[in-house]
């Protein structure tokens, strides 16, 4: 047990209920923060993960943690370093006890300030391999969604396991991208695949023709293309026009319906087009339903990791008393102990605590069973699109993933 | 190494599409003797009014075609007589820092209409046919075919007409070509109405090869600049020269260089272009 962390016997009753917290008297709301991309090249990502969080909130707002609302300071990174450590700094003078952090792009730049100022951040959206030695209670970091390192073996395994003997990597320039497909590449080159390409795709083009033959002049058995929604429907246009019959693997990012749609469901369907992604968390079912009665949507991408930051962070307050950043820090692993009792909304997990049971929180993105650098261990899911949606074709269970 | 033959038929493409936004551009430059920045956002309003058109209301997308480029041209103008008009006696640093203006305010008027993200227009997206190991799509031949015949129908304009002639002559000096009882304000209206409907067009083809998103022009503007200068800031020929020459030039060299240097091997032609013949391809740089 982490220094700090509270066993049953140490909650209290007063604990378990209102008062011993800081950032602010007994009745203010408590402050968490929210630093994403709302704007610039990854600008879909904040709005997800922000719909998601406040399927949390509504509920969170509704039970109360330690009788106190959750007021939520929203800071939008741009997609840049510098505009990240800005809003890292706004929500840190502004006292918010905890923050659903940043993308891969920028958190990097962030781990120092995040040190420093013991304000603990759970990731919604950084899969890169830069964390993947970086996290957990000492370092006031962790992330709701898993490692790319986890996911590239996903996409090799699958492709070695179809008898795929060369690839080319292609990759969105940019590092959460990049971080993607080195991690593709290394695992199916270390398992006995050759790499025959790599192809960077410029972030401001208006064709990825040229780069589009060069893959295809290398002859791969697979293409593995990693990028956010504006380059992959590109990609896949000039992809489909040159008529290249061979298989391609996509980033995460894009497996959304709205993608589907947006290149058409009929020639994503025709063409050898697969994803892999997190397998849906044991609680996706009822959060998916959830945001479509808040937000008369599905949940897109990113949208159930928000979920799952925020339930988190406010069962880490409920178990250990207080809404301050030492007590959540010290509480998140323990509300994710798989020896707890398993719950999937705040609303189970505030009653388990309160009635002195230990929890397993098992989310909506994927179970959140924390590694000892604060990264999620799950299963992923190879999907293939099918009737205009993402189909399971199988899944990897975390065990075949990390041994 | 054997170069793939696609490589240069991308290139033709993308240099067809660069050649004719030049030529706009260079026509601007060569009467109003200012770079405008907004060239760019010109072609994406372009490429916009006809998706507007096209995908959003449904018309056939010929029409939409004619509609958009009409519009440009009408738009154009209509920034002139809002905007630049009022710094017709400005230095060119001076209105071209308007254009930046204007560029900015544009671009956000359609962020703010259609959304940040891409679309395309109303056309199948399918395999390629294969001719001779080269992929070509119907937008292809339709946007060479396109940029030739414009090509050809301005240097006749320019060669054969008196309007033409009257440009080119207020090209070379505006102040003796008014002297000579040329009404250049008319000449400056056609200005507009040929560039503007030619940035629309622009536009139009580089949203039908690729995808139309607010940023399209501004990020397009590297080559057509590169072109432009390459061929001798305000010479059409050169333009066009220059065109296909940097299209070319980018897309056969992702071969040998990471893709996300076309630009600057665009910028590298350039520099090397000015190096050898600092006057433009055909020796009538600034006319």
């Amino acid at each position: 047990m982490t220094e700090g962390e509270m066993t049953e016997g140490e909650m209290t009753e007063g604990e378990m209920t209102e008062g011993g917290s800081s950032g602010g008297s007994s009745s203010d709301p408590i402050p968490v923060g929210t630093l994403a991309p709302f704007s610039q090249g990854l600008g879909w990502v904040g709005p997800n993960a922000a719909r998601g969080r406040d399927v949390a909130l509504q509920s969170i707002n509704e039970e109360l943690v330690l009788g106190r609302e959750v007021e939520i300071n929203e800071q939008d990174t741009e997609t840049t370093p510098q505009a990240a450590v800005s809003g890292f700094t706004t929500l840190d003078q502004a006292g918010v006890v905890a923050m659903l952090g940043p993308s891969s792009s920028v958190i990097p730049n962030l781990f120092q300030p995040i040190s420093d100022a013991g304000l603990p951040t759970l990731s919604v959206s950084a899969g890169t391999i830069q964390m993947n030695d970086v996290g957990g209670p000492d370092a006031y970091l962790w992330r709701t969604v898993p490692s790319d390192s986890i996911a590239g073996r996903a996409q090799g395994q699958y492709a070695l396991d179809q008898g795929f003997e060369s690839m080319a990597v292609s990759y969105k320039d940019d590092k959460g991208s990049q971080s993607f497909s080195a991690s593709v590449a290394d695992y199916f080159t270390g398992q006995g695949g050759s790499q025959v390409a790599d192809v960077p795709l410029a972030i401001e083009t208006d064709s990825y023709r040229s780069e589009v033959q060069e893959i295809v002049d290398s002859e791969p058995d697979v293409i593995s293309m990693t990028a956010g929604t504006e380059v992959s429907a590109l990609f896949m246009q000039n992809y489909i026009e040159a008529g290249a019959d061979i298989p391609l693997f996509l980033g995460n990012d894009v497996l959304t319906p709205d993608f589907i749609e947006r290149v058409g469901a009929d020639v994503m369907a025709e063409s050898p087009v697969f994803g892999q992604a997190p397998a849906p968390g044991p609680a996706f079912d009822q959060f998916e339903q959830r945001h479509r009665d808040l937000h008369g949507e599905a949940p897109g991408t990113f949208g159930a990791a928000g979920y799952d930051a925020m339930n988190l962070i406010a069962l880490a307050a409920v178990r250990g008393g207080a809404a301050d950043r030492e007590t959540i820090t010290q509480n998140i692993n323990p509300v994710a102990r798989p020896d707890g009792t398993e719950v999937s909304t705040f609303a189970d997990g505030k009653s388990e605590l309160e009635a002195g049971n230990e929890i397993n929180y098992q989310g909506a993105s994927n179970p959140q069973d924390f590694n000892e650098f604060g990264d999620p261990v799950g299963p992923f899911a190879v999907l293939e699109v099918s009737d205009a949606s993402w189909a399971e074709l199988t899944t990897f269970s975390a065990d075949e993933l990390t041994t | 190494m054997v170069l793939d033959p696609q490589f240069i038929w991308n290139g033709i493409v993308v240099g067809s599409i660069i050649s004719v936004s030049a030529l706009g551009l260079t026509l601007i430059f060569g009467i109003l003797n200012f770079i405008n920045i907004a060239y760019g956002d010109y072609m994406a309003t372009g490429a916009y009014l006809a998706f507007a058109l096209n995908a959003q209301i449904g018309l056939p997308l010929g029409v939409a075609i004619v509609a958009g480029v009409a519009g440009m041209a009408a738009g154009a103008v209509l920034i002139d007589k809002l905007v630049f008009e009022h710094f017709r006696t400005s230095s060119p640093v001076t209105l071209l820092i308007v254009s930046i203006g204007v560029a900015f305010f544009i671009r956000n008027l359609i962020r703010a209409i259609w959304g940040p993200t891409g679309n395309f227009y109303d056309v199948p997206i399918e395999a390629n046919p294969n001719l001779f190991g080269v992929r070509y799509s119907v937008e292809q031949l339709s946007i060479i075919v396109a940029s030739l015949l414009l090509l050809t129908a301005v240097y006749v304009l320019l060669r054969r007409t008196r309007i033409g002639i009257a440009m080119r002559a207020a090209s070379d000096d505006r102040t003796l070509t008014r002297i000579r009882g040329v009404d250049t304000e008319r000449l400056v209206l056609y200005v507009w109405i040929a560039g503007g409907a030619i940035a629309g067009l622009g536009g139009i083809m580089l949203g039908l090869d690729a995808q139309i998103r607010p940023n399209m022009g501004f990020t397009a503007l590297i080559p057509i600049f590169a072109a432009t200068i390459l061929g001798g800031i305000g010479d059409p020929k050169g333009a066009v020269a220059g065109g296909f020459a940097i299209g070319i030039l980018q897309e056969v060299s992702v071969v040998v260089v990471p893709s996300e240097y076309k630009f600057a091997v665009a910028l590298a032609a350039l520099i090397v272009g000015l190096l050898l013949r600092p006057d433009g391809l055909f020796g009538e740089a600034t006319r």
